[in-house]
């Protein structure tokens, strides 16, 4: 691996930011700590940069321990939430920095500095001020800071945060594109799951300093190991076992067929929805009702109905449990209609 | 998240240079105060409890308490200081209030006016006063009045004067962060004028008058010019001390009445730091400014209050100034310059050039000191650490005249290998240093502040070196802040004259010694001129900041 933390603690005082991580990032790969704020995301991106200290474990790059190599000779490019460009200094200068504290020569300066403006397609404000740029501008110019140096690691402290929704997302492709072409290994802390979602190839949930989960954007999202990652990334019906028991029907399987007695979960988006005809008789219409695969189909009653645009969120109810579902664009169901819910099994997941 | 790290400062092998140099510059910071600071105020303590044998004892202070003359000294001390308190507070409270909550026309013009008091030695305001009506002054001469100025009420009206833009700037502050939405609540739930005055604009000023109680008080307590000028037969501490070392050589006793002097000072600085720290703990993030009344009959009123208390202030002043200028105060309004080509003081004009000198060493050294003291606590923290910043903010309670008296006694020892520095400008400049030290650690302290840490953090991760980190973004971004605190070190030592008044020489002395001598031996005029001199070196150099201010803003363009 390239990158090794290995059981890193943390102390400020008595509170504890980090309790024995260990992690480790392959070269070219872009990994996101994803977590609330206090998690401790930021203080293990600090040890990294070297700008903080652990208490415990040790820092390996390369094979090589960071533990006593100062942060201005670990060679790593950091953006912070807050752009942080010296406001003295030109955007030109700004890029130049780390090349001209290091002693490069103005040529090779002035090259790299061209390069990079172009790179992030900010080539016209070589010349400004800080304070003459946007936000976007000047965290461009903040990313381009961070590559002057060509850093053996990229650390990205909530870039994006402090910009407008559009300027984010379209940063955020840019940042992803950037990092994919030059295969600089990269580490950044988010508290946007969407954000985390949409850039890492493997994201890190972090929770009360401790990591929750580790995986793909896809293993997160489909397959949460614990309640809090499950809810912290995208959103979850959680069904525990009581719920389970006060269903209007046969027991909740799983895909294995069990009926655990652990709490499971279902994405909003898994359950599906039948109508259910008044009366005995349950006469298909047309548009809406298929034959229930099998299993895990409760009777229940739609309570609430919101139309979103892309999708409609409903609140139905069944047993004890009240779930909300989406469906894409406008739903068939309006509120207070008696409708069958089926929790497909292979959608269900155990949690912790 | 994560404040007890030392920003921008990651952990480092030993013998790191980015340690050496941050070790270098603690030194830089902690040595000075203890040797200036913590060692003087330690030896009059020391001094005090000295009986004349040589052993520890509180026979000094039995001795001095035994004298009912003492007694007389203590009781005019407090009857000065209270009432001088009590009615320059009240005043300034209302000037305050005036500028900043009501529309008054010229707001500039009176802003500037009140604060005229500030660019001159504290007896300038005695000064006019003699002027204006002392025995030859043109109140008693003109209008046959036999007023008697000289005394109590002397010294409570220039001390008046003198504190009023003082008492203004902490009040001003005060009211300048007003937050509008407690008044637009109160008016809309139907209070009266007078009831949001009580409930509302009262309780957001409370700190801020606290603070500016303490503080008159301590100034008032504390100050000499003006009672050495109009103070006539009454005794008031701080000129009985000087009248004690500087007149009998009585030692001792001047280290009980400092002593006597320091435990007021100490306790209201400790009551005043309390209460300013209130003060802006009360601003929310996110409060609405308030604007200024549009009422007009208010603001008229307002007006009135602020050309009542600006123009006296600053005619004081404009008397001294013109009495520079006339053949013979009252008698002969022919212009002249003869008391400005015939220096009658001794050495001449040199106090004025040594004060010059002596202004410009301090604001060297003070702007340094306090920068890399500022920086340090800035960068570091710990106990030690904490113990360097209460060294620091400690001068604010040292009285200058405690602080020079202290000097005396460890500089003129003949056992201290610093004597050298006795009688010599460089040991003025270090007095004025250290007494004005607090305001200008202060003032850099929450320059550097309002720096973004991440900018530290920024350079260090691009590979710079502290000293590159500190050359080429922290001095920048703080450069204007670093002017600023120069010109305050420069402004005050021009005018001091209660801490250097026991340091002066025949050979070293400074020009606002050498008022107070004119004044002293009646040569009121002459003291007039030389007053004029060092206000004009004040503002003139005050000119040149302000160009020079100019032409860095518009180098850098808007600084965050």
């Amino acid at each position: 691996m390239y990158l090794s933390i290995e059981g890193v603690s943390k102390k400020f005082g008595q509170a504890t930011a980090l309790e024995r991580v260990d992690l480790a990032l392959a070269q070219d790969e872009f990994t996101c700590l994803l977590g609330p704020s206090g998690c401790g995301k930021t203080t293990l991106l600090r040890i990294v940069a070297g700008l903080e200290m652990a208490d415990t474990g040790r820092i390996l790059l390369d094979g090589q321990d960071l533990s006593h190599v100062p942060a201005r000779e670990r060679g790593f490019g950091i953006v912070f939430q807050s752009y942080s460009l010296f406001p003295n200094m030109n955007v030109a200068q700004n890029v130049a920095y780390g090349l001209s504290v290091r002693g490069s020569d103005a040529g090779t300066r002035e090259a790299r500095v061209k390069e990079l403006l172009d790179l992030l397609m900010i080539p016209e404000h070589a010349h400004k001020l800080p304070h003459q740029l946007s936000g976007g501008q000047q965290q461009r110019v903040a990313i381009a800071r961070a590559l002057a140096v060509n850093p053996r690691l990229l650390l990205l402290d909530e870039p994006l945060s402090a910009l407008d929704a559009r300027v984010r997302s379209n940063l955020r492709d840019q940042i992803r594109d950037l990092q994919r072409q030059l295969k600089i290994p990269t580490l950044m802390v988010t508290h946007d799951q969407e954000e985390a979602m949409a850039m890492a190839d493997r994201i890190v949930c972090m929770r009360a300093g401790q990591i929750e989960q580790a995986g793909t954007p896809d293993e997160l999202y489909l397959a949460p190991r614990t309640s809090f990652v499950a809810s912290f990334i995208g959103e979850m019906n959680f069904i525990s076992s009581h719920d389970a028991r006060s269903l209007p029907g046969p027991a909740l399987r799983d895909a294995r067929g069990e009926s655990g007695a652990a709490a499971m979960g279902i994405r909003p988006e898994s359950i599906v929805l039948h109508r259910q005809a008044s009366g005995a008789t349950a006469t298909a219409t047309a548009t809406a009702t298929a034959t229930p695969s099998a299993g895990n189909c409760y009777p229940g009653r739609v309570r609430r109905a919101v139309f979103l645009g892309p999708t409609t969120r409903l609140q139905v109810e069944t047993g004890t449990l009240r779930l909300t579902v989406d469906q894409p664009g406008r739903s068939a169901f309006a509120p207070d209609e008696d409708v069958l819910v089926e929790i497909p099994a292979h959608a269900l997941v155990a949690l912790q | 998240m994560s404040t007890t790290a030392l920003p921008g400062l990651a952990p480092r092998a030993r013998g790191d240079a980015d340690q050496r140099l941050l070790l270098a510059l603690t030194l830089v910071s902690v040595l000075p105060l203890l040797l200036f600071v913590a060692w003087p105020v330690v030896s009059v303590a020391l001094k005090s409890l000295t009986v004349a044998g040589g052993g520890l004892g509180l026979g000094n202070y039995a001795k001095a308490f035994a004298q009912t003359n003492f007694w007389n000294t203590v009781r005019n001390s407090f009857a000065v200081a209270s009432t001088v308190t009590v009615v320059s507070v009240f005043l300034a409270f209302w000037l305050a209030y005036a500028l900043n909550r009501a529309n008054v026309r010229f707001k500039g013009l009176w802003q500037m006016l009140v604060m005229i008091p500030m660019f001159a030695p504290s007896l300038v305001q005695a000064l006019g006063l003699v002027f204006l009506f002392g025995r030859n002054g043109i109140v008693n001469r003109t209008m046959g009045w036999d007023i008697q100025i000289y005394g109590f009420w002397g010294i409570v009206l220039a001390d008046i004067l003198y504190c009023l833009p003082q008492a203004f700037l902490v009040l001003s502050a005060s009211f300048a962060v007003a937050d509008s939405r407690p008044y637009e609540a109160a008016r809309v739930l139907g209070a009266s004028p007078r009831q949001i005055f009580f409930d509302v604009t009262l309780p957001s000023v409370k700190y801020g008058l606290i603070s500016a109680l303490f503080l008159i008080f301590t100034i008032t307590m504390t100050d000499f010019g003006n009672p050495m000028v109009i103070g006539g037969d009454y005794t008031v501490l701080a000129s009985e001390i000087y009248n004690q070392v500087s007149g009998q050589m009585n030692f001792d006793l001047g280290a009980v009445i400092a002593i006597m002097l320091l435990v007021p000072a100490a306790l209201s600085f400790v009551v005043e730091r309390y209460a300013s720290r209130r003060q802006f703990a009360l601003v929310a993030e996110q409060s609405v400014p308030l604007a200024p009344s549009r009422d007009p009959l208010f603001n008229g009123l307002m007006t009135a209050v602020a050309v009542l208390l600006c123009v006296p202030a600053a005619l004081v002043l404009g008397i001294v100034v013109l009495g520079s200028f006339v053949q013979l105060w009252p008698y002969n309004f022919t212009f002249t310059l003869k008391h400005y080509l015939h220096n009658t003081s001794p050495g001449g004009y040199a106090p004025l050039w040594n004060s010059f000198l002596v202004a410009l060493m301090s604001a060297g050294i003070g702007v340094v000191l306090v920068f890399v003291t500022a920086y340090v606590t800035h960068v570091r923290d710990g106990r030690f650490i904490r113990f360097i910043k209460t060294l620091a903010v400690l001068p604010a309670a040292i009285p200058g005249m405690v602080l020079g008296l202290s000097y005396v006694f460890i500089f003129n020892d003949p056992r201290n290998p610093l004597t050298f520095l006795y009688g010599g400008l460089l040991l003025l400049a270090l007095c004025n240093v250290f007494h004005y030290y607090a305001q200008g650690f202060l003032t850099s302290s929450t320059r550097l502040k309002q720096i973004s840490r991440s900018f530290d953090e920024a350079s260090t991760c691009a590979g710079a070196r502290l000293s590159q980190t500190i050359s080429r973004i922290t001095l920048p971004l703080v450069l204007p802040s670093v002017l600023a605190v120069a010109v305050f070190f420069f402004m005050r030592s021009m005018v001091s004259l209660s801490a250097v008044i026991f340091l002066v020489s025949p050979k070293a002395s400074l020009a606002s010694v050498s008022v107070m001598l004119l004044g002293d031996v009646g040569s009121a005029s002459a003291a007039a001129a030389f007053s004029t001199c060092i206000v004009a070196t004040v503002l003139a150099s005050l000119g040149v900041l302000k160009l020079v201010q100019r032409v860095l803003a518009r180098r850098q363009g808007a600084m965050p």
